[in-house]
């Protein structure tokens, strides 16, 4: 199996997400982390910038990405040269806190000034 | 082109965020613009040694991550604030990016988490923005979302340790992770050596264990101590033998 195959087959393996996590990093075989670090490093690529990193066609290389963009791991906008790809990021998720704590710190966790009008309440 | 340093350890307590505003602090000191981003927005603390205070701080990274000014907006000009006492001509520039203290800011964080991406994206901002040379990014301990991203976008990792065996365990899982995601520059930083060690055996020893180079081995000192952070030991201190060990790191950052 070539490197294309062995990519696309374990895209379509994976289940989808809202989003990635850079902690996804870490459970990606060798070849797909590399394509997600390299564009979480870059900010951006072109299906031709993949291509070059992992050594298959420009055809093969938007496959893969748009296979990405399928699964929730990359979002694609269209410009003049063509489509280019981004990470969609998961949103980091907050914690569940036992209530009380914050106003058990009192006014330490009042808003800071400039914030007090904006945004959710902040006291459980 | 900018580098991304990030600077790491596994547990708390290491001397990260020192070793992280004395090395940062040398490299604007040789003329270069550096940013330093505090992304241990749990726990920040590193805008001490900088000379910044709460009441300073108009603006932190927790501003720019619920979109309320752009990131260069929470960057500040510490060049001038550290150094007390010393005659220090810092030819470049150091940006600071802090995490607040305040506790609400924390609590918000904790609460409702963040835009990840967001975060990626002030990296790059930052670099462009200010037209930086080396942007530091001091991590939280351990690893979360914050740490890998860093160590994943990162030119060069540097890994904290001290001689302590919880530091041995969790430096293994660093370096793992950083091998993994492939980091182009990797060495450690044995921290708080404690005398009865002698410093080449015991470099030897964590060489060979971890099978990275050791960048230095700073030992424990209660020069470093008295300081209480409040200013850059390296800058007050350039002849010390802790200064000594920050200027190896700077050496081997630079050449990489």
């Amino acid at each position: 199996m070539g490197i294309f195959d062995r990519i696309q087959s374990e895209i379509e393996t994976r289940e989808k997400q809202e989003g990635f996590s850079p902690a996804d990093l870490l459970a990606l075989s060798p070849p797909l982390r590399r394509l997600m670090s390299y564009i979480i490093r870059e900010g951006e690529v072109t299906a031709a910038a993949a291509a070059e990193l992992v050594q298959v066609s420009p055809t093969n290389a938007q496959q893969l990405l748009d296979g990405l963009v399928h699964k929730g791991y990359l979002e694609r906008e269209e410009r003049e040269e063509g489509w280019v790809y981004r990470t969609r990021f998961a949103r980091k998720r907050g914690r569940e806190i036992p209530a009380g704590i914050w106003s058990a710190l009192g006014r330490r966790t009042r808003p800071a000034p400039h914030d007090r009008d904006e945004g959710p309440s902040r006291d459980a | 082109m900018a580098k991304i340093i990030s600077i790491h350890s596994f547990r708390g307590g290491t001397g990260k965020s020192n070793v992280t505003a004395n090395v940062s602090a040398q490299f604007a000191r040789k003329g270069y613009r550096v940013g330093v981003i505090d992304t241990d927005i749990q726990s920040p603390g590193i805008h001490v040694l900088f000379g910044l205070d709460e009441e300073q701080m108009d603006k932190a990274l927790n501003d720019y991550l619920w979109g309320r000014c752009a990131i260069e907006e929470a960057a500040y000009d510490v060049s001038a604030r550290v150094g007390k006492g010393e005659v220090v001509l810092m030819s470049g520039g150091i940006y600071l990016i802090p995490s607040s203290i305040r506790a609400g800011e924390i609590a918000r964080v904790l609460r409702e988490g963040y835009d990840v991406g967001l975060l990626n994206d002030g990296f790059r901002a930052l670099i462009e923005k200010l037209g930086l040379d080396y942007l530091f990014i001091d991590t939280h301990p351990g690893l979360n979302e914050e740490t890998l991203l860093s160590i994943a976008i990162s030119d060069l990792l540097i890994i904290i340790l001290r001689t302590d065996q919880q530091d041995f365990q969790g430096t293994a899982v660093t370096v793992d992770v950083a091998r993994k995601l492939e980091v182009p520059h990797l060495y450690l930083v044995i921290n708080k050596a404690i005398s009865s060690y002698e410093p080449e055996a015991l470099r030897h020893q964590i060489e060979e264990t971890y099978k990275a180079p050791v960048a230095a081995v700073i030992p424990l000192s209660e020069d470093v101590a008295a300081l209480q952070s409040s200013d850059i030991f390296s800058l007050c201190y350039p002849d010390h033998p802790v200064s000594q060990e920050i200027q190896h790191i700077v050496a081997l950052v630079e050449a990489a």
